[in-house]
């Protein structure tokens, strides 16, 4: 009967407690930092492990407060902050992929640190896409920390061998085709373009600033339908599937999942590929790859880039938030900005250090500076489930729309209406 | 059997022996090409091995902290669920066939509706971010099958065994330690080696109830390893990774496996 009537208030008190998880909480007190030897607790996903590790390196060697970092697999990072912010249990320091800050900043995981922004005198120049994924009801939940975004990456000793101008990367998503085809045609287990056609992300990644440097669009204003149905996104992947069927893409690519969806650029086997911009720091260049770096076309020109990466708030349970702050105020500052972020070859998260010296080294990092100020996040509260699952109605249209029966136009038509109802469906 | 049945009965045999073989070996040859390798170059050696053991706390942490972890949830399970099958089958009191069926209904419970109240639980017992927490949460997971297979072994020994004990001067806990444990001796290793192939394998609990990396487990850690940047993932300290992990459940499960199957015929053929 004691065991029962236990039983009993054990699960009143875990209902009571997951019950009262949700919504954004308060500012968690006050708005000042402090470095007083606090050790504060941070989470990540293993693919920002390496940078988020460095910056909590220099922040550790510089001041009395200690950060200790903790990395999750990527894959099963949103069940663990999930099961934490249940058990309210979160870490101090939460980083998280941007496409799901909205989800978060909406569901009460981040601290409201819209005071403490308010109080960084850089707050107009840091990254405005990130900003805006992490915003809710006019607060802000999280700053940006770690920026990927895509852009084209091209090899010039292939683009040399086939006659080209590795000076002059193509400027349209024709030229780009044109470009692969010439690419293609040495021959020698050379591709002209390669893409991850199992990996939803990666095409989403890839293929959607090619809408919106077309003048399309993907997802309304608000991240609750989709509005991939539309004439120049049927072009955009009428485009690739064209390719694809050309033979300018392996035929390995209709099944790379993700893994080694970079594997053959890296190799010097590939002409052209969109992909991340923090995928320059692990290649090795020599006889057979020189990197090149320009914005991601248009059908008829323009440019546009996915701006992707992390961002970074204090978890909504934490009893240290000050100590917190100050160590991710210091992550957005000059000295970590440039001192460790640029000179590993990231991108600076501010918009008034883009011309740093580090910058100015590497021309390829002003490309991708520059993007960071004009690419788009998409925000949605279901972003995850909507596009990056690989159960989730995106990944079959993507497949459907490049590599299936029909045409791409009937593919998109067809499954937008499935994309529209896991976006507007609860989160 | 004649000599071309024979011959091929072996020869089917083998071919089935190689068709299971190939994956692993093609795991262990994959785990000591270099890492250029990799991208299709040729070379042998340990550099993968190497690097693994270097990655984050190091294999041997990672090694260590899963023992430990299986260590506790085997030694549970075998203790709670031999306690509980005797009881069950020895020990008559009202209820204990629903109350059977209600641990078996347990299975029926999805994993994972339970994680944030175990949580919670462990945070109250002092035991998260604990590996002994860890492995209690494991030892709970095997308690339906674990009790299902000692009731099972308990109930194929004659009732005779234990009254002679008793007979002859045991107590119920002596006969119990001196004559049962011998005959569900092959129940008791089935039972340690599924939870211990459970605790060794298990990523999702060390993932929710491990906050600190230097505790991860070997599961964990090697996602950790599989999932890095996109397109930068080191296959090749994945597949030594993959090699260590698998094989002390090789060596447990040869080492064990003439018990383990006895086990399973004691428990479905009665007397």
């Amino acid at each position: 009967m004691i065991a029962r009537v236990r039983a009993a208030v054990v699960m009143a008190a875990v209902l009571a407690l997951t019950a009262c998880q949700g919504g954004p909480p308060s500012s968690g007190g006050g708005t000042g930092s402090v470095d007083d030897g606090t050790t504060i607790t941070m989470w990540t996903r293993s693919p920002t492990a390496t940078f988020s590790q460095t910056l909590v390196d220099a922040y550790n060697a510089s001041h009395k407060n200690k950060v200790k970092l903790t990395v999750f697999p990527a894959d099963s990072y949103q069940q663990k902050v999930g099961t934490a912010a249940g058990a309210k249990q979160l870490p101090d320091v939460l980083a998280s992929d941007v496409v799901y800050a909205p989800n978060y900043a909406a569901n009460g995981v981040f601290m409201d640190i819209t005071e403490r922004v308010n109080q960084l005198p850089f707050k107009a120049s840091l990254a405005p896409a990130h900003m805006k994924a992490a915003a809710h009801d006019g607060k802000d939940f999280a700053v940006p920390h770690d920026i990927d975004l895509s852009a084209m990456f091209y090899n010039k000793v292939l683009f040399t061998r086939a006659g080209l101008d590795p000076a002059k990367p193509p400027t349209t998503l024709d030229e780009m085709a044109a470009d692969a085809k010439k690419i293609n045609a040495l021959g020698g287990g050379v591709n002209g373009y390669f893409f991850g056609g199992a990996c939803p992300g990666c095409q989403l990644f890839t293929s959607w600033p090619m809408i919106w440097a077309s003048g399309g669009t993907v997802l309304n204003d608000q991240g609750t339908a989709s509005t991939i149905d539309n004439p120049v996104a049927a072009k955009v992947y009428s485009l690739l599937r064209q390719m694809h069927a050309d033979g300018l893409v392996p035929a390995s690519a209709k099944d790379e999942s993700g893994p080694t969806w970079t594997q053959s650029f890296i190799d010097g086997k590939i002409g052209i590929q969109p992909m991340g911009a923090t995928a320059l720091q692990g290649m090795k260049e020599g006889p057979d790859l020189q990197v090149g770096v320009a914005p991601i076309p248009g059908l008829t020109g323009g440019s546009s880039s996915f701006v992707g990466g992390d961002v970074v708030g204090i978890g909504a349970n934490s009893q240290h938030a000050a100590a917190a702050w100050d160590f991710i105020a210091w992550t957005l500052s000059d000295k970590a900005q440039v001192d460790v972020v640029a000179k590993n070859k990231n991108i600076t998260v501010r918009s008034d250090l883009a011309g740093n010296t580090y910058a100015q080294q590497d021309p390829r990092l002003g490309v991708f500076n520059k993007l960071a100020e004009q690419g788009q996040t998409p925000i949605s509260v279901n972003f995850g489930k909507t596009y990056n699952d690989t159960n989730g109605p995106w990944t079959q249209t993507v497949i459907d729309a490049v590599f299936g029966a029909g045409d791409p136009a009937s593919a998109l038509h067809e499954h937008n209406a499935a994309i529209t109802e896991s976006l507007a469906s609860g989160s | 059997m004649t000599r071309t049945r024979t011959g091929a009965f072996y020869l089917t045999g083998a071919a089935l022996a190689v068709l299971f073989l190939l994956p692993m070996l093609w795991t262990v040859f994959s785990s000591v090409r270099g890492r250029e390798a990799a991208s299709g170059g040729d070379g042998w050696g340990l550099a993968n091995y190497q690097r693994l053991l270097a990655y984050g706390s190091g294999l041997g942490t990672y090694l260590t902290n899963t023992v430990v972890v299986a260590v506790v949830a085997v030694s549970v399970t075998v203790v709670t669920t031999t306690l509980g099958g005797y009881a069950m089958v020895r020990l008559p009191f009202p209820g204990r066939n629903v109350l059977f069926l209600v641990t078996l209904a347990v299975l029926m419970v999805p994993y994972t509706t339970i994680l944030v109240p175990l949580y919670i639980l462990l945070g109250w017992l002092g035991l998260q971010n604990s590996l002994v927490g860890l492995g209690l949460v494991l030892a709970v997971l095997q308690l339906p099958f674990g009790l299902f297979m000692m009731r099972n072994s308990f109930d194929a020994l004659p009732a005779e065994l234990e009254e002679a004990a008793l007979v002859d001067g045991c107590t119920i806990t002596g006969a119990l330690r001196r004559v049962l444990l011998r005959g569900v001796l092959p129940g008791i290793v089935t039972v340690a080696l599924f939870s211990f192939l459970a605790a060794w394998n298990e990523f999702v609990a060390p993932l929710i109830f491990l906050t600190d990396g230097s505790k991860f487990t070997l599961p964990v850690a090697l996602f950790n390893l599989q999932s890095g940047s996109l397109g930068s993932v080191d296959f090749g300290a994945l597949q030594a990774g993959v090699v260590v992990s698998a094989l002390p459940c090789v060596a447990v499960f040869l080492v064990l496996q003439r018990y383990y199957v006895r086990g399973f015929t004691s428990g479905a053929l009665k007397g």
